[in-house]
């Protein structure tokens, strides 16, 4: 056991794999596009690019090599670098949750990949091993909940495999002790895909494509030529137009159904689950007494179609989602106040009552608008011919200041605080006065002529999360600060003893 | 009943003087700086606007420092205030733009002073008060109000919040 280990070698053909995929837009450009082409400049370009393959290979391998990990009675070590050694450990005791990943190309193999998390909300308290066999995992997570004395939750993400439906029907069930929380229907799932506004995406994808490849290709000859068929005549304008915009909403369907098809909300006295994925199931489980504040979140769009999104604010550390959970990005607005108070029991839910005072929208008008100022001086310096554009940054500069003022509000309860502000894109807070770690007010020499103040709080993330709203009467800016006075009342202290540290 | 400490102690007054005289040094050097691109641009001919925005900074400069070097260090030190108890321990500075920030004990994680050639010869330290967000800067203290801040937090730092 107090031998060092070398992860599974396919280590090093997954990450041949990835080197290829970095560079595929490359190769097929140089070898297969271009392949022709006998130029010196183009000899030379390949060349560089199958020695820096080759290098990057051969690194892959020494990485392989020298990445070992060791497991002693009481510690993870993990050792790496080639020329600058690193060591990182962490006590097993210390392990808050295991997560198994297992992408379909491993499943394949037999392989699995493992991350063990520590409470701490420093970026580096993670350690994951990228390709194990599945006993070794096995072995691990058996070796590590061993040691813990608390119960240890073991996330599984288990790819299916398409024709594996058995598998699929055996991951599918939930344990008894966990309560099915939410789900979407098939009219959520389609207002989801609607909304993922994928024709926007669709038009970049085209637009950066002609861009990258115009520089290499002489494709202009041809685009001039699709170009003057489309524009013909309005008829096949208006085709193209349909057809982009059917291939976009089948898109977006197959995106939304693929990655929200088996969705599902679950939890059970500590934790909450989410599961999301039809290919590459994915698994989180965040424990509920680390969600430290709720963000809903409602774009203009979902605001008119009666959908809002749930942030969690967490100190779980996943290396994806940096402490921010997103629930289902689509819920209805009905449906979050029920799902909130279900889930976390703890967070007080307070009403945003009292609203900005009416200077405030002086205040907010007189403030200087630095995007309109520089998209000016910019279409005044270089380009002109974007001028439409500056009425249109100009009234959704203005608008949005001025929903802002009408949405903003606000609320300082007995245990919690709720801040709910936006123009445009509004977003509501929810958190306890006790898991505030900080607290700011900032008056401006403006403000203060206005008798107006801003408040900020900040929550433990990762990274911290601040939340703040602009232009609230001097007098509830005040308040605010000794609301937060008052947090002593409720929090419970102890004399920590000393820890030896290792 | 709120448990605020009240904001009754103040930065070390040698601040003034070391402010005027560190804004005095980098203004100088950004002048240096800029009459050396000045020369630079006539000598190999730049382009036009660049000797006009040139010729701005070399007017603008002089007239910045009469906010840095004579103005401002005194301002800073009048409006810096900070106040600790058991508790919390709170700041509050700036005028044109006021900041107050109030932090538990409980979530500060370290405490460090730096002292620079230029402290050192004032005999004050700088004190950085880390929490769990972004680390907050007191920027000049004198040796025994840098100690007593330093004892303190380390006094009550280490009893922690327990969740019940």
């Amino acid at each position: 056991m107090n031998t060092q280990k070398h992860l599974h070698p396919m280590n090093i053909l997954q990450s041949i794999v990835r080197i290829i995929t970095n560079n595929f837009i490359f190769i097929i450009l140089l070898f297969v596009i271009k392949a022709r082409d006998s130029s010196t400049f183009l000899t030379s370009l390949r060349l560089i690019l199958i020695s820096y393959i080759i290098v990057q290979c051969i690194l892959a391998m020494i990485k392989w090599w020298k990445t070992t990990y060791e497991f002693t009675e009481e510690e993870v070590h993990q050792y790496r670098g080639l020329f600058k050694k690193k060591h990182h450990y962490m006590r097993l005791d210390q392990i808050e949750n295991i997560q198994q990943h297992t992408p379909f190309y491993l499943k394949i193999f037999g392989l699995t990949s493992l991350t063990l998390n520590t409470r701490s909300t420093d970026a580096k308290a993670s350690i994951t091993f990228e390709t194990l066999s599945k006993n070794e995992a096995t072995w691990m997570k058996e070796f590590v909940d061993s040691f813990r004395k608390q119960e240890i939750y073991v996330v599984e993400n288990q790819a299916d495999e398409l024709t594996d439906f058995e598998g699929e029907k055996a991951t599918d069930e939930v344990p008894s002790n966990r309560k099915l929380h939410f789900s979407p229907d098939m009219k959520s799932l389609i207002k989801a895909s609607f909304l993922s506004l994928n024709l926007l995406i669709l038009m970049l994808i085209i637009a950066t494509l002609y861009d990258r490849v115009q520089d290499i290709l002489p494709i202009d000859q041809y685009v001039e030529k699709v170009y003057g068929i489309v524009t013909e005549s309005w008829i096949s304008i208006g085709l193209t137009v349909i057809v982009l915009i059917i291939i976009s909403v089948v898109i977006g369907f197959v995106k939304t159904f693929l990655t929200y098809g088996n969705y599902e909300i679950t939890s059970d006295d500590e934790h909450l689950y989410i599961q999301s994925g039809m290919i590459n199931e994915k698994h989180i489980s965040i424990r509920k007494t680390n969600v430290q504040g709720i963000r809903i979140f409602q774009s203009p769009l979902k605001k008119w179609l009666g959908m809002s999104e749930i942030m969690l604010i967490s100190t779980a550390t996943d290396e994806d989602d940096l402490g921010s959970q997103s629930l289902f990005p689509f819920l209805s607005t009905k449906q979050v106040r029920n799902l909130i108070q279900e889930l976390f029991p703890h967070i007080h839910i307070v009403e945003a009552t009292k609203k900005l005072p009416k200077n405030a929208l002086w205040m907010k008008m007189i403030r200087l608008p630095w995007v309109f100022l520089f998209a000016s001086a910019w279409v005044w310096m270089f380009n002109s011919k974007w001028i439409f554009l500056l009425p249109i940054i100009f009234i959704t500069t203005y608008a949005s200041r001025y929903f802002d003022y009408r949405n903003s509000r606000y609320t300082f309860g007995e245990r919690s605080v709720q801040l709910y502000s936006g123009g445009m894109f509004t977003s509501a807070f929810h958190t306890n006065r006790k898991q505030v770690i900080e607290i700011e007010m900032k008056q401006s020499l403006l403000q203060r002529k206005f008798g107006l103040a801003s408040i900020q709080t900040t929550n433990k993330s990762t990274p911290p999360h601040e939340e703040s709203i602009h232009d609230i009467s001097v007098e509830d800016a005040k308040e605010f600060v000794y609301w937060y006075g008052r947090r002593a009342e409720e929090v419970t202290l102890q004399q920590l003893q000393f820890q030896k540290e290792k | 009943m709120h448990t605020l400490p009240k904001l009754t102690y103040h930065i070390s007054p040698h601040s003034i003087r070391i402010w005027r005289l560190t804004n005095l040094i980098v203004e100088i050097l950004v002048l240096i700086t800029v009459c050396g691109a000045l020369f630079a641009s006539y000598y190999f001919g730049w382009y036009q606007w660049v000797n006009i925005v040139l010729w701005i900074l070399v007017g603008v400069i002089p007239l910045g420092m009469i906010w840095s070097v004579g103005l401002e260090p005194a301002w800073k030190y009048n409006n810096w205030s900070y106040g600790f108890n058991e508790t919390y321990i709170r700041f509050q500075h700036g005028r044109l733009f006021m900041k107050q920030v109030v932090v538990p004990m409980a979530k500060i994680q370290f405490v460090e002073t730096e002292q620079g050639p230029l402290l050192r010869s004032y005999r004050v330290h700088t004190v950085t008060i880390g929490t769990m967000g972004t680390p907050h800067k007191i920027p000049i203290l004198s040796d025994k109000d840098a100690h007593v801040l330093k004892g303190h937090i380390a006094k009550y730092a280490q009893i922690k919040e327990v969740d019940v």
